[in-house]
């Protein structure tokens, strides 16, 4: 039997490692993450058409989500709404302030709506339902992603806005943010921003065009990217490889002494 | 930083009294306090609290005002210097300007005032507008100031409904919904208004009573009332109704947002438009009602076609009438398969009551935002119109 030989671990040297992969990891973790561009997460297989090579390509693509700040507003409803109530399914938040840009932008996506491409999503994620989903019954209600509007005004101002936007009221919640608070929150300023927040309340994508301005985007443009990013959301995750597990065998008997 | 625009028939102004200026809230030893900056409450500005600032301009004819402007104080009533590092506006209709020049920051001494430029575009805006600049310091999430322009605004025309709304139309059948438009007398030329375009061609626009114009005495300046009739004719296709009413040719498509340079009866009548709605139901239909590609990055489309009438499913054909945009049918798998060819002598194949339409885009579209339409048509007469819509991005420059 061969002797064993002792293993002296040196603390000291462990303790020194130890104390920097932990300040290390501190040091990440204080790191916010990069704000989402507007391009959408695309994964390596998606059948992006070579006359949009932008959307694969732009360094953002690769930004990892990050969690959207919670808030609670009242809604032209007369209720009082939370973002953290639609956990579970994906809302689109639109910043708007009542200028003709947001008029085009909520024209535009109410395009959309009505179009019955969100419904269609809703179906695709209610066939490939994500770990944390509500279900078709639930009191969320559909699957189908929610248009969420926080107007920079009073609810009279929202209503106001609500009345003039063709966005479906049975998709879209108008909430009155007139301190701008929530605005601030999640550094919507210039008008119109849209965020888009998956079913477990990350932040996937937000056109965050501080150089060009966002509201010299075409309306048409945002809407778009922002269509791109729910699809994105919605594209069922590939089911990770099974890794098979390290073969058991078992230990060979000992060879029979055959004396 | 923006450009200044020079008011409109700005005249000269006393300069204004400045106030006594507002002691510093007495501070605990250790404690910290936001800093903050005082808006004066002159030249109209009311102040909700010391750091707050509210100027209402009231009710705006915007046929006469395009543009509302202010130039608000900011005074540091602290005991330090504070610096002011950016103004931030909510709203590209905003533009600002720190200082006498185009200065990026300022720090201001303790007593020291700074202006703070401010304006308006408000042609972007329907009725009452409430727009806040504010200025922060190094701390980015509490302003230092809130300076706040608020204003109603009078729309040059409206229209007797937010939208038009056809409803479900059955095909074959015409059907009709009024319209009123009012507008300000200045807009109507010899007693007429310019002429109320539809973009959509199955939507014809006649005015009551019978095309004549109604009398009015000369120099009146009452609001101008023409009451309109739209239909849909019989011979529109089925599918989804889109467009929109407004004084621009189809020719002439909107632009995105109103040129600055517009007089602003021209920007009136420019921004005046009501959108379409509704559907024309056949026998064929289409879930979506239409294909929003986003910016084609997702790939192929699928629409599906469904009717309670099998037959029309039957020898459908696809047409597309964009060049970009490839539309083809996938057929599910026909029962027919599953049934011995014994069955299959005696009993026909039972119809599809479902068919998949696959739209997809072709390499190296054109960039930009393209509208089209995808034709499906049967042999019993059945035609579909499914509208398309994408805005290809254009290509990143190559690093």
């Amino acid at each position: 039997m061969p002797e064993k030989r002792k293993i002296r671990f040196n603390h000291s040297a462990l303790y020194d490692s130890a104390r920097w992969l932990t300040a290390a990891l501190l040091v990440m973790a204080s790191i916010p993450a990069p704000a989402y561009s507007h391009a959408p997460a695309t994964t390596p297989a998606a059948t992006t058409p070579a006359a949009t090579p932008a959307a694969a390509t732009t360094p953002a693509a690769k930004a990892s989500p990050r969690p959207a700040p919670a808030f609670t507003l009242p809604a032209t409803d007369g209720k009082t709404h939370s973002l953290a109530a639609y956990r579970g399914r994906s809302t689109v938040l639109f910043f708007y302030c009542g200028c003709r840009w947001c008029h085009q932008s909520a024209q535009s996506w109410s395009r959309v709506q009505r179009s019955g491409a969100l419904a269609q999503l809703g179906s695709s994620q209610a066939r490939n339902p994500k770990p944390g989903a509500v279900s078709k019954n639930s009191p969320q209600g559909s699957r189908a992603p929610l248009t969420l509007v926080v107007y920079l005004g009073d609810k009279s101002e929202a209503q106001q806005f609500a009345g003039k936007t063709q966005l479906d009221r049975k998709q879209t919640i108008f909430l009155a943010d007139p301190d701008e608070k929530v605005s601030s929150l999640y550094d919507a300023a210039p008008c119109p921003r849209v965020f888009v927040v998956d079913g477990e309340s990350r932040i996937r994508y937000t056109n965050n065009e501080k150089g060009a301005d966002s509201y010299k985007i075409p309306a048409p443009l945002i809407t778009a990217r922002t269509l791109d990013a729910l699809r994105a959301v919605a594209r069922p995750v590939a089911p990770a490889k099974a890794v098979p597990a390290p073969s058991q065998k078992k230990p060979k008997p000992a060879a029979k002494d055959h004396r | 930083m923006p450009a200044f625009l020079t008011p409109a028939g700005a005249d000269e102004v006393p300069p204004p009294v400045a106030p006594p200026p507002v002691a510093p809230t007495p501070v605990a030893p250790g404690e910290a306090v936001p800093l903050k900056l005082t808006v004066l409450a002159v030249d109209g500005v009311k102040s909700e609290e010391p750091s707050a600032g509210v100027l209402n301009y009231g009710a705006l004819d915007l046929l006469t005002t395009s543009t509302i402007e202010h130039e608000f104080t900011l005074r540091n009533d602290n005991k330090v210097p504070v610096r002011i590092v950016r103004l931030q506006a909510t709203c590209g209709c905003t533009s600002l300007l720190l200082g006498e020049g185009e200065e990026a920051s300022k720090t201001l001494a303790p007593g020291e005032q700074v202006k703070v430029h401010a304006s308006v575009d408000v042609t972007r805006f329907h009725g009452s507008i409430r727009k806040a600049v504010r200025a922060y310091g190094t701390n980015d999430t509490v302003p230092l100031a809130t300076m706040t322009i608020e204003a109603s605004l009078k729309e040059a025309i409206t229209f007797s409904a937010s939208q038009i709304d056809f409803g479900r139309v059955a095909a074959g059948t015409a059907r009709s919904v009024p319209l009123t438009v009012t507008a300000h007398p200045r807009l109507a030329t010899n007693g007429t208004l310019p002429k109320l375009f539809s973009s959509n061609p199955d939507i014809q626009i006649s005015a009551i009573p019978n095309g004549k114009t109604v009398e009015r005495p000369a120099g009146s300046t009452a609001p101008y009332v023409q009451r309109y009739l739209l239909t849909i004719g019989a011979k529109a296709s089925t599918g989804p109704i889109n467009g929109v009413i407004s004084f621009t040719s189809p020719a002439q498509p909107h632009t995105q947002g109103t040129p600055s340079n517009f007089a602003p009866m021209d920007a009136a009548l420019q921004r005046a438009s009501v959108p379409i709605y509704g559907e024309v139901a056949g026998r064929i239909t289409a879930m979506p009602a239409m294909v929003i590609f986003g910016t084609g990055a997702s790939g192929k489309q699928q629409v599906i076609l469904s009717s309670s009438f099998p037959a029309s499913l039957q020898n459908l054909k696809v047409k597309s009438l964009n060049p970009w945009v490839v539309a083809r049918l996938v057929l599910p798998p026909s029962p027919a398969a599953k049934v011995t060819k014994a069955a299959a002598k005696t009993s026909p194949p039972a119809p599809a009551t479902a068919v998949l339409l696959e739209l997809s885009l072709k390499p190296n579209a054109p960039d930009g935002g393209l509208e089209t339409q995808v034709v499906i048509s049967n042999q019993v007469g059945d035609r579909l119109n499914v509208p398309v819509s994408v805005y290809v991005e254009p290509a990143l420059p190559q690093e």
